[in-house]
Order: structure tokens, then C-alpha cells, then sequence
């Protein structure tokens, strides 16, 4: 296994220079005094009276114990990593066994293509992204993102004057010849503009849109991320959330896959056609094992890495003690064969919700495949108020995640014509989404508001039409990962009462 | 209420009348007051309605969390007989209860509620700010919040001020930020007014090239490096400063509680037997004279409880926690669950605010023994002829200070050089310390004196003294010195 070892790293590709796509912030940033005496520490007989670390003497606690599912399968934190240790300060990189772990899962389930690329853990994509933003923006650049993106990943470069260039997508996710064309024109439609080199993408059940990218759709958009010398982040809280294709009356019930067939059939990652170590990947256990942990990891190029680490040292230093100490012991109980077990049960269970929402939809509307209609944009399945003509709104069922997205016909309504002639309202589109918002809360039932996934492209293109968004149209997000299944049918209940009422 | 648009960017919260005086747009930067609140975090303010069903975020079910349950054993504070206490916690599944369901699931960016009520009351107890509209809000450690309130106060080429000698994290943290720094004289107090006041009242914008700096970052007590803890007065001094010159607070007080008792030889000073007396034994908070709401204090539980948890919290004006809180939503968001639930079981239902104290307590105890332990052996082992200090009466660091132009090779080396030399003799004698350099707050000034930070936290009894021995030898080795 190990001469196997040596052959794959003599004749893997190491990462080109990325240098030039750091910005100002992360190139000043200098090592860290204190973190570097650390190579002494290890001399024979050496005491260290340099660093301020409290004895562990001092620290109350004096043992640790979880039981995690399954029942067998009783993980001790203080067994298998000292608590001494975890409660510390590190070096900031983090539980040595937790990060070999992710190393050694990354090897086998995303295969990088090149040979170099290094973990580093973080507290969570959300913090994940905030630092990659920290890492390659200037305030004023702009980012590539789908063209709709969630919400929080925006608020975090909002506030550094950064604005989004959208990119069409479609059932399999974000279109090449759309990003081609972005990108081709860029230096024509923005004089003297930095062209953006960065893309934001959650290519298993995007969010809000639901879809998952195919390994060949892949192999394009990385192509043209190499022509373009783009850099890809790629935020995937959900990769084992992945579907099959939604067939019309399909069993809300279905038989679980055994675990190999299971991951066989999982799209690759970014990672295994990434030759040059220009992607970034965002891994996180928020979904996997629960959002409290605030516990993920980075896999990236040694350069992008080692800035990371030190924007970390000084700034978050390394996740929880606790979270790493849980999560590394139960992932060493469980090894890698045992977390796939898990995560494939999981995705079994979200399989199942995804259905029942879908069953409640079609026994709340008429649903009929959008491809036997012609309805400009609808995808996926069309619904109508049941025993009308009138289509309301269309959906793709998701292959991936926890959301369905659904596109609304607002012109179908009569509130909504009365807005659009109204010359004292600017925005039509956003002022019926608003309150149609507030009917389905009043009335009950919390969904997304499509406008929160709009991307922000700066205070001049707020409005819907300036933003280049459809007329009449309108989206909201339905998500499926939490309420119980009767709640869900209650919520899906009101949801069309409110329709019914609107248009 | 119509859903938050996009269109909010701009509008942060009116301030309040009484105490807050400050109009927000003089100090937060435009980052900050372009930071809007999360859409989807607002819309969870319909959660209380009875009856209503949310599909609207993407929150996991805790049915799919592998954790069912922990149980941890801390020492206890209130029974004699009975050492150990046993805290454990399940996944029930909510229903009012905070438990692990609830701690393995998202939270918002002030962090769990209980758990801040807790550290409100106990800010509460021990600063009793004399403003109304003050409120805490959970961070993830010290080094997190400095960066975060850089970024909140700040913008690319301003200047804050600081102790000479300060945490280098804060200027490893402030420089690729674009921020200077300008370092502010210490004696064995800490900061001293005078030199504060002078460099405000003479600031040139021209010959600085930044308008005057209005965010001054102050370790107050058992200081990073130099372990110099302000008096009560010494704190009144420089508020009234910060006032005179209209200036922000960052107080960063991890070492707080590591104050000790005091230093003397025949130590007389009677030990606090209950919380009453400790918290008069100990120097008051720069926010418990916060008249204006012109103070941010950072605590932390790193020093207290382990820094592993990477929990603390700060108090400050509504107005300015708003604004730290919509920042923590888009980045870390809030502590780890985990470390949030076990500090709740620990401090509220384990120890309760008295039990709290107790431990705290005997963290002073702990640390005014392995303070006299070191100075004891410093007195013994270093040459009183070149080396000097002050015995710090809090926290974990001994700074100690060399007459490096005693050294016979001081006419031709820089103190730089003379510096590492000593640092490389210690190492090789066995011991690592410090080198004061380090802690510059002014980065490429060349500094008069040497220093050297050594801490008496983590090593044993024995390994102090072993180590102090090794670095007399060093340092007597160095300067040519007879043993």
C-alpha cells in the first residue's frame, strides 16, 4: 500500500502559483511569533515558560463521556483524545486525528486530482466562506454566483462594497456557455474592472434552487474556470443529500440502497477533475451531525492553506475543543466505512421528506409535467388550483438538499395586475412577494422569500426589472428538512388555502 | 411585517437617549453600518406564534443527530463530601428544555439564551454598568472579538492606540487590516494618562497621514506582555481621558480573574472566604465606570474554565451589540453548542453564581502560588546586577527586563541581536521564553529596552525552578558574568 502511495504522489500534479489572486488583507498577513517558537517545544528536556497557556491542572473538568447512535457504538472522548489537550490552545490547526481523518476521507470520497492539497479546519461554511472572502477579495470586486444564492453567503461580502454577477443555471445546475458568456464580455460591458476570479457554487442541492451538477457538467465549468484563471469555491453542506430524479406518483417509502451502491452513485466532486489546486472545498458536519458542532474543514493548496491558517491563528483559532474531541472520537469509532453507513441513512431520510412534500403538493394541486405544457420557464412539474385551468407556480424536484423551489406565476393573479398598473409602484414584483409572504405567515405557515435569494449586484440594480429578473414572476422556498410529516401536510394545507385566496 | 429587503443596507438601530449618547455613524465603520440583519433569522422572530409551521430554513431535524447523550464530571463547589459532580444531558427533543437537541441545532449570533442570562447576571454582579441599555452577547474568544471589533470601529488606514508592549495577535490581527498602531507609554501600572492625553491633544493628520484614532485597546489587568494590572485610580484616569478626547474602549480583561493575592514576603493579606470578599479584593472594571456607554469588554472563559471551548462574551451598548451580532451571523456565528451547553450545565445548574466564585477563588490561590514560586526563584537565580522586575499582582506573565547595555558586546550589537542571543543561550540551556520584541505594538521602531515575557502558568513547581536556574545560567553566561 505504501510503495501504491509513493507512485500517486510522484506523479500528481502539484498546485500552480495562485499568489496573484490574494488579496491585499491576506498578503500582509505575517506569521505568528508565538505559534512558530512551537518546533522548540519538541527539544529534549525542554520546559517552556513562553507560551500563555493554563496548566490543565486548572481546567475543571475530570472526565468525559457520550453515547452516541448506535447505542453499540459508546464513544469516551477522554479515551481516545486527552481532554488535556483538547481543551487547549493549539497551534490553530486543530486535533491532529481529526484532520488526518478528513484527509484520509477526502482521498477516498473526493479523489483530488492533484497531489498537494492540504486540510485546515474551520467552524463551519459559513465561517468557511467568510475567510475565503477574507482571503481573495478586494472591497469593490465582484463575485460569480449562481443566479440565485443563499442569503447569508452574500451578507458576508455585502458589507465590503463586493457585487454578485449571477449566472443562469438550469436542472443540472450552472450553464457553461452562460458563465462563457459572462466572463467573454466582461472587459466590454465593465471598462477598467477587475474581471471576477472567484465563483461561489453549491453544486448538490443548490440552494435555494435544488439542483445537483453531473460529473461532465463539471469537467466544463472547470475547464472554463481555467481559461479564466478562476478560483472555484465549492460549498457543499450537502453532497450526501443526493436524489434520484423525481418520478410523477414515485413511493414517498423508498426501499433504502445498500451503502456501496450508494456511493457509487454519488456525483463526483469539484476535487477529482481539479489538476491545478484551484478549487476550494467547503466540507462541513452541520448537516451530517448537527449545526451546533461548528465543525468543518477546508481542503485547499498549500498557499491558499497556510494564509488561511494564519488569518485563523489571529482571528477564530481552532474549533471547539469539545466539538473536535466529540467528533473525532466518534468518527475514529465509526471509521470511514461507518460515517458513509450514516450519511447514507440520512440521505435515505431526506428522500423520504423530499417525496412527502412533493405527495402533498400534488394532493393539495393538480400537478402536471411542465414538458406537456408551454409555459415560458417552467421546469420540472407545473400546478394548478385544483379543478381550474389557472397554473400557479412550477418546481424542479430537487435532486439534492433540503429545499424545493418554486417559481410563481404572479400574473395569474388579479392583486398583482392591479400592482403592475399602478405607476406609483416601482416594483411590482417585490411589493406582492412581500405580501404574499405576509399572508402565508399570518396565515400560519413560514416559507423562503424568493427575494432573499436574489444576489445583490449594488444599490442601482435593486429593483426587480433592474436586476434583469422576469416580469410577473416570483419564487419562494419550501423547505423539507424539519417539521414532522403531519406538520408538513398541515403547512402544505395552508399554503394552498392562501393560494387559492390570492389568485 | 413585510419580510427585510435588500433595500435596508444603511439603517442600523436608532440609539438610545439615556448613556449612548454616541451617534453610532462617528464610530462604526462602514462595514459595519452597512451590515443588515439576516433575512432568514428574522423571519424566526414568528416562531413564537402557537401553531405556526415554518418551512422557511433549512434547519436539520435533531431526530438525525448521532449524539443522544453526555455526561461530564467537574469538581464540585458546594459539598464537602462529595468532590465530583456528575452533569449529564440528553437529546430529548426540545419542548422548552435546553438540552443537547437544542445545542447541536443553529442558534443566533448572541449565542444560546440561557447561557447569556448567565453571564449578563454575572456581569451584573461584578461591574454593575452605570448605564441602562447594556447587554452581552457571546463571542468566541478574546482574539475573535478584537478582529471583529477592528473591523467594526475601523477602516483601512486609520490608527488605534495601545500599550507599548501588547498581544501580538492584536497586531498581527490590525496590520493586514491596513490599521496602524500607535503605542502608548507604560510604567509598572500599565498605560499611563499622561502619555494617552499627549499623543491625542498633539495628533497632526498631516504628519500622521489618518485623523485622530478613536478606538484605544487596553489588557487592563495582568497585562499581555508585561503583566502590569491599573488601579482603581490608574482606570479612572484613563476614562476620563477617553472622554476628554471622545474616545472608544476595547477592554480586554481575559486575565480578570487571575488576580492574586498581593506580593510580599510575610503574606499577611487574608484569603476572600466568600464571593462578597473577593469581589472587593478585586480592582474594579473599566465598565463599571462606563458613564457613557463608550466601553466594550471582552471576558472569556478561556483562562478560567479552558481554552478549548473558545466561549467568552462581551458587554456593551445595545447598540453596539446589535451591530457585533449581525457581524457573528455571517461569519463564525456563535460558539460551538457543545461548549455552550456544558459552560450552561457547569455554571448555572452545576456551581451557580456563588459556586462560580468558589472556583474562581481557587484559581487565585492556584495562581498566587505559582507567582511567588517563580518570583522566589527568580530572586534566587538571576544576577539582580542586569536583570529586574516588577511582581505582577495578576495573571500568568512575568516580564522580565535586562540592562542589555551591561552586555559587553553592547557598543556593537544591536538589541535585537543581543536579544536572540540570549533567547538561543536559554534554549540551549533548556528553558524557552519570550522575547519582548514580540510584543511590539509598533512593529519597526527600534525599541530602548529588553524584555523578556515568561509565564507561570502551565509549567509544575519543579519545572519553574529547574527553568529559571537554566536562564540565570544563560543569562550570566551572556553578559560574561561570575556564577
Amino acid at each position: 500500500m505504501a510503495a501504491l502511495d509513493t507512485i500517486a504522489l510522484a506523479t500528481a500534479t502539484k498546485a500552480i502559483d495562485m499568489s496573484h489572486h490574494v488579496n491585499t488583507h491576506s498578503k500582509s498577513r505575517p506569521p505568528n511569533f508565538l505559534k512558530g517558537i512551537i518546533q522548540y517545544m519538541s527539544y529534549g528536556g525542554m520546559v517552556s515558560l513562553a507560551g500563555g497557556l493554563p496548566h490543565p491542572s486548572l481546567f475543571p473538568f475530570q472526565s468525559a463521556n457520550i453515547q452516541t447512535f448506535p447505542h453499540s457504538a459508546e464513544a469516551r472522548p477522554d479515551q481516545l483524545i486527552s481532554l488535556a489537550s483538547a481543551l487547549q490552545y493549539g497551534s490553530g490547526s486543530g486535533d491532529a486525528s481529526l484532520v488526518k481523518w478528513a484527509h484520509d476521507f477526502t482521498k477516498k470520497v473526493f479523489k483530488p486530482a492533484y497531489g498537494d492539497w492540504e486540510i485546515l479546519l474551520h467552524n463551519g461554511n459559513t465561517d468557511g466562506w467568510a475567510k475565503i472572502v477574507r482571503l481573495l477579495c478586494e472591497p469593490g470586486d465582484y463575485i460569480l454566483t449562481e443566479r440565485h444564492t443563499f442569503s447569508s453567503s452574500q451578507s458576508v461580502w455585502i458589507p465590503m462594497g463586493i457585487r454578485a454577477v449571477p449566472i443562469d443555471q438550469d436542472g443540472r445546475g450552472l450553464i457553461p456557455e452562460a458563465l462563457d458568456a459572462a466572463l467573454a464580455n466582461w472587459e466590454a460591458e465593465h471598462p477598467g474592472i477587475r474581471r471576477p476570479h472567484l465563483l461561489n457554487i453549491v453544486p448538490v442541492g443548490s440552494n435555494p434552487a435544488g439542483t445537483t451538477m453531473d460529473g461532465a457538467r463539471r469537467k466544463e465549468i472547470y475547464d472554463l474556470c481555467v481559461k479564466y484563471d478562476i478560483i472555484i469555491a465549492e460549498d457543499d453542506p450537502y453532497f450526501f443529500l443526493q436524489f434520484p430524479v423525481y418520478k410523477l406518483g414515485e413511493s414517498s417509502d423508498p426501499t433504502p440502497i445498500p451503502q456501496e451502491e450508494f456511493v457509487k452513485s454519488l456525483v463526483p466532486s469539484f476535487l477529482e477533475f481539479d489538476t491545478q489546486g484551484r478549487v476550494i472545498r467547503l466540507d462541513t458536519f452541520s448537516k451530517t451531525l448537527g449545526p451546533g458542532l461548528r465543525l468543518g474543514y477546508f481542503v485547499a493548496n498549500p498557499q491558499f492553506k497556510d494564509l488561511l491558517l494564519r488569518g485563523a491563528q489571529c482571528e477564530t483559532q481552532a474549533p471547539s475543543g469539545w466539538s473536535q474531541a466529540i467528533v473525532a472520537s466518534l468518527l475514529s469509532k465509526w471509521a470511514i466505512g461507518g460515517y458513509l453507513e450514516w450519511v447514507s441513512n440520512l440521505r435515505g431520510q431526506y428522500l423520504r421528506r423530499r417525496n412527502w412534500m412533493i405527495d402533498s403538493l400534488a394532493a393539495n394541486f393538480t400537478i402536471k409535467p411542465a414538458a406537456d405544457i408551454s409555459i415560458p420557464g417552467a421546469e420540472g412539474f407545473v400546478a394548478y388550483l385544483k379543478d381550474t385551468d389557472k397554473p400557479i407556480f412550477s418546481f424542479v424536484p430537487p435532486t439534492g438538499g433540503m429545499f424545493i423551489w418554486t417559481r410563481f406565476l404572479y400574473s395569474q393573479s388579479p392583486r398583482f395586475l392591479e400592482l403592475q398598473k399602478d405607476e406609483k409602484v416601482e416594483d411590482p414584483e417585490k411589493v406582492f412577494g412581500d405580501e404574499l409572504w405576509t399572508t402565508f405567515a399570518d396565515s400560519l405557515v413560514l416559507l423562503g422569500a424568493g427575494i432573499y435569494f436574489e444576489p445583490w449586484q449594488g444599490k442601482d440594480k435593486q429593483t426587480t426589472k433592474a436586476a434583469g429578473g422576469e416580469e410577473g414572476i416570483g419564487y419562494f422556498r419550501l423547505a423539507y428538512s424539519y417539521s414532522t410529516k403531519e406538520e408538513m401536510e398541515l403547512g402544505i394545507q395552508r399554503f394552498a388555502a392562501v393560494i387559492k385566496d390570492v389568485f | 411585517m413585510a419580510p427585510p429587503s435588500a433595500t435596508d443596507y444603511g439603517s442600523i438601530p436608532e440609539t438610545s437617549e439615556l448613556g449612548t449618547k454616541k451617534a453610532a455613524s462617528n464610530i462604526l465603520s462602514i462595514e459595519s453600518l452597512i451590515r443588515h440583519p439576516s433575512n432568514m433569522k428574522q423571519a424566526g422572530q414568528y416562531m413564537d406564534r402557537p401553531g405556526l409551521i415554518s418551512l422557511g430554513t433549512g434547519l436539520p431535524s435533531s431526530e438525525y443527530f448521532p449524539i443522544n447523550q453526555m455526561e461530564i464530571k467537574v469538581p464540585s463547589m458546594h459539598k464537602a463530601e462529595d468532590p465530583e459532580l456528575s452533569l449529564s444531558f440528553a437529546k430529548r427533543g426540545g419542548h422548552g428544555e435546553y438540552d443537547l437537541s437544542i445545542a447541536l441545532n443553529y442558534c443566533g449570533g448572541s449565542g444560546q439564551a440561557e447561557l447569556v442570562r448567565f453571564v449578563t447576571k454575572h456581569t451584573e454582579i461584578v461591574s454593575n454598568p452605570p448605564y441602562f441599555d447594556w447587554q452581552c452577547a457571546l463571542s468566541i474568544g478574546t482574539t475573535s472579538v478584537t478582529e471583529q471589533a477592528f473591523r467594526m470601529f475601523c477602516e483601512r488606514g486609520d490608527y488605534i492606540l495601545c500599550e507599548e508592549y501588547t498581544f501580538s495577535s492584536a497586531v498581527d490581527t490590525a496590520d493586514p487590516l491596513g490599521i496602524k498602531v500607535a503605542g502608548i507609554a507604560m510604567d509598572q501600572e500599565g498605560l499611563l494618562p499622561q502619555s494617552l492625553d499627549e499623543i491625542l491633544s498633539n495628533w497632526d493628520v498631516q504628519i500622521r497621514g489618518a485623523r485622530k484614532p478613536h478606538l484605544l485597546y487596553t489588557i487592563p489587568s495582568g497585562q499581555n506582555p508585561t503583566g502590569a494590572t491599573q488601579s482603581a485610580q490608574r482606570r479612572r484616569d484613563v476614562y476620563k481621558i477617553a472622554q476628554k478626547h471622545d474616545i472608544y474602549i476595547l477592554e480586554d480583561e481575559p486575565y480578570y480573574f487571575l488576580q492574586m493575592q498581593p506580593y510580599s514576603k510575610n503574606d499577611t493579606a487574608s484569603i476572600p472566604q466568600n464571593s462578597e470578599e473577593f469581589l472587593q479584593a478585586l480592582v474594579p472594571t473599566l465598565l463599571s465606570m462606563d458613564v457613557d456607554g463608550r466601553v466594550m469588554r471582552a471576558d472569556s472563559f478561556s483562562k478560567v474554565v479552558g481554552p478549548g471551548l473558545r466561549t467568552g462574551w462581551i458587554t456593551a451598548s445595545e447598540q453596539i451589540i446589535e451591530r457585533f451580532v449581525r457581524h457573528n451571523d455571517f461569519s463564525t456565528q456563535n460558539p460551538s453548542g457543545i461548549s455552550q451547553i456544558i459552560l450552561y450545565k457547569i455554571l448555572e445548574e452545576g456551581w451557580g453564581h456563588e459556586g462560580y466564585f468558589k472556583w474562581l477563588i481557587n484559581l487565585r490561590l492556584q495562581y498566587t502560588n505559582r507567582r511567588n514560586v517563580i518570583l522566589a526563584a527568580c530572586e534566587k537565580n538571576l544576577p539582580a546586577s542586569v536583570v529586574s522586575w516588577t511582581p505582577p499582582s495578576a495573571g500568568m506573565f512575568l516580564w522580565l527586563k535586562v540592562d542589555w547595555r551591561r552586555h559587553p558586546l553592547a557598543e556593537i550589537k544591536s538589541l535585537l541581536d543581543l536579544e536572540h542571543e540570549i533567547f538561543l543561550d536559554a534554549v540551549q540551556q533548556g528553558v524557552l521564553i519570550s522575547k519582548g520584541s514580540w510584543f511590539l505594538a509598533e512593529r519597526g521602531v527600534a525599541a530602548e529596552n529588553m524584555f523578556f515575557r515568561l509565564t507561570y502558568a502551565s509549567a509544575s513547581s519543579g519545572e519553574i525552578e529547574k527553568a529559571i536556574e537554566y536562564l540565570g545560567l544563560a543569562i550570566r553566561r551572556c553578559f560574561s558574568l561570575i556564577q
